[in-house]
């Protein structure tokens, strides 16, 4: 019973970090590698706040906003630098690293032991009835995120956003500015993940600076095995990227109760990520085309001779 | 309304391979027109419509739209007073929305895309409406994913969407080029029936002489970036399929 709670707690908390992830995967239809420098981020932005004693919603707050100008750079090196999505993101990801060790005054990691945090147990909750606590907290969250997200998609501008990934063609055929949904949808996205990375790190109570490794890919992993599980139903997004990622949860504890090493987690995840992929073909091509870049349109400027536009199918 | 005076514009500028393609080109589209271009491959057509809608940027010269000079407003400004419809049918759709969904993004054209809710019940008596100008049945699969349906049903959307929202100006770049013969006859009718319905100004460019003959009001033939036929209203209506084919001939000598 304990297993199936923490596994069901694990999915969760990571699910967030998955509905991030799929903003930009699913709807803008691009890989985005700042990921693995945002999720870091919010988390030592988040614990780096509440040690100073800031309010936990405001630090979860300040997190989200750390996100969003992630998202913001990556999107500007596109945009504006016109270099290419994927390598925009690895750029970030890259600087990423240096602030997040600045953040943190230039230390490694911060233990939160001593500090209260979101998940910190309250006194009327016995120890017995933590792991409740634990769901019961994180079901809400998760629960208001992904309705804040599902009410975004279907406004007028969050359907744009959605053209923008299907065909950024049609978004300047509807008088739309398509750069500014572009970094829209990147820094929405990371906020989302930055805000996931502060709420991984109040339940660890631990912050690591390699904590966004490999995180991209367990996020791709849950998305996609989210998309497998429902995609016979009509279910949303983000319910894909919740149920994907405690599935995901689910098959990595699993693996570790039949005593697979530890070290050998990050290799499960790929395998997990290409055997979903095998039998889903149509994933695999919205991930060609995302690595392709399949928001290769420059938006015009005032000077530019040339408005190029390669439209990628 | 639509003016281009003194267009210049060369492509790999200063390179070996420049090819001057417009130089001190001139054209004057009046209001309520239907201009038809007729032209071999790299004449210009393309480029032309690139041109007026932004998508390339001229090197020199004017573009007046509606009395205001537009040279060098980006492509997604222009494109709020103007719609295009491309060759290719995947292009003026959203294949991942529904035909609800995709119409009522057409129809918020010029205004603003705000944190309202698309896709609105109460829009669907409307939209059914005017999918149903189509005549293809469409309107009975209002919630079908727009990637379920054919080209030449897509490409009927894409017109429609682009003419809904009532624009001053309608570029057809061989829309009907990548349809089979009965498609893309019902779709010429279609667009001349809805240019009518909407009172749009039009520029169409297409390779089937007939077509140019049969529809608009005005008739341009380019040839290497230069206009070397423009005929209007009577004119047109006596000139021959085998006129414009011997032209052309002379042309490619």
């Amino acid at each position: 019973m304990n297993f199936i709670l923490d596994v069901i707690i694990q999915g969760l908390l990571y699910s967030v970090l998955a509905m991030g992830v799929a903003l930009t995967f699913k709807v803008l239809k691009s890989a985005d590698l700042t990921v693995e420098g945002s999720f870091p981020l919010g988390a030592v932005v988040g614990a780096v706040s509440i040690t100073q004693g800031t309010p936990i919603p405001i630090a979860l707050l300040f997190a989200f906003i750390a996100g969003w100008i992630a998202g913001l750079i990556t999107s500007w090196l596109h945009i504006h630098l016109k270099i290419q999505p994927l390598l925009s993101g690895i750029l970030t990801m890259s600087g990423l690293y240096t602030i997040n060790l600045m953040i943190a005054g230039n230390r490694s990691n911060l233990p939160l032991f001593q500090t209260t945090t979101l998940f910190t147990r309250p006194a009327w909750v016995s120890i017995s009835q933590t792991r409740i606590f634990h769901l019961g907290l994180l079901l809400v969250i998760v629960l208001i995120i992904k309705l804040l997200i599902d009410w975004f998609l279907i406004t007028k501008k969050g359907m744009m956003l959605s053209v923008a990934g299907d065909n950024p063609l049609l978004v300047i055929g509807l008088g739309e500015n398509l750069g500014s949904y572009q970094t829209l949808g990147l820094s929405l996205s990371n906020g989302i993940i930055a805000l996931s990375g502060s709420l991984v790190v109040m339940m660890t109570r631990f912050y690591d600076l390699s904590l966004g490794f490999g995180m991209l890919v367990v996020a791709l992993a849950s998305i996609v095995m989210g998309d497998s599980l429902l995609k016979s139903t009509s279910a949303k997004l983000t319910t894909m990227a919740i149920f994907g990622s405690i599935l995901y949860r689910f098959s990595v504890a699993s693996a570790l109760a039949l005593r697979l090493h530890p070290s050998g987690l990050r290799l499960m995840t790929v395998l997990i990520f290409v055997i979903t992929l095998l039998f889903q073909p149509d994933n695999m091509q919205t991930i060609t085309k995302s690595m392709r870049g399949g928001w290769n349109i420059v938006t015009s400027s005032k000077h530019s001779k040339i408005i190029s536009f390669k439209h990628t199918k | 309304m639509l003016h281009l005076q003194n267009i210049r514009k060369s492509f790999h500028s200063n390179t070996l391979n420049e090819l001057s393609l417009f130089d001190n080109f001139n054209l004057n589209i009046n209001e309520g027109e239907f201009v038809v271009v007729l032209g071999s491959n790299g004449s210009g057509k393309s480029s032309l419509l690139n041109l007026i809608d932004g998508q390339l940027g001229a090197d020199g010269g004017k573009i007046l739209f509606m009395n205001k000079d537009i040279s060098h407003q980006p492509s997604f400004k222009r494109r709020q007073l103007m719609s295009r419809v491309y060759q290719d049918p995947s292009l003026g759709t959203s294949p991942s929305l529904t035909i609800f969904e995709n119409m009522s993004l057409a129809l918020n054209k010029g205004k603003p895309f705000n944190l309202t809710r698309c896709a609105q019940d109460s829009q669907r008596e409307v939209i059914a409406n005017y999918v149903a100008l189509l005549n293809l049945g469409l309107e009975e699969k209002l919630d079908v994913t727009v990637s379920w349906l054919s080209g030449g049903q897509r490409q009927a959307l894409s017109l429609l969407m682009a003419v809904c929202s009532q624009p001053k100006l309608l570029l057809l770049d061989e829309h009907t080029a990548a349809l089979d013969p009965r498609t893309s006859q019902h779709m010429m009718k279609l667009t001349k029936k809805l240019i009518e319905d909407f009172k749009m100004t039009t520029v169409m460019i297409t390779h089937q002489i007939k077509d140019a003959l049969e529809y608009g009001d005005r008739c341009v033939m380019l040839h290497e970036g230069s206009i070397v036929l423009d005929v209007s209203n009577e004119q047109k209506q006596h000139l021959q399929p085998k006129d414009l084919l011997s032209l052309f001939h002379s042309l490619s000598l």
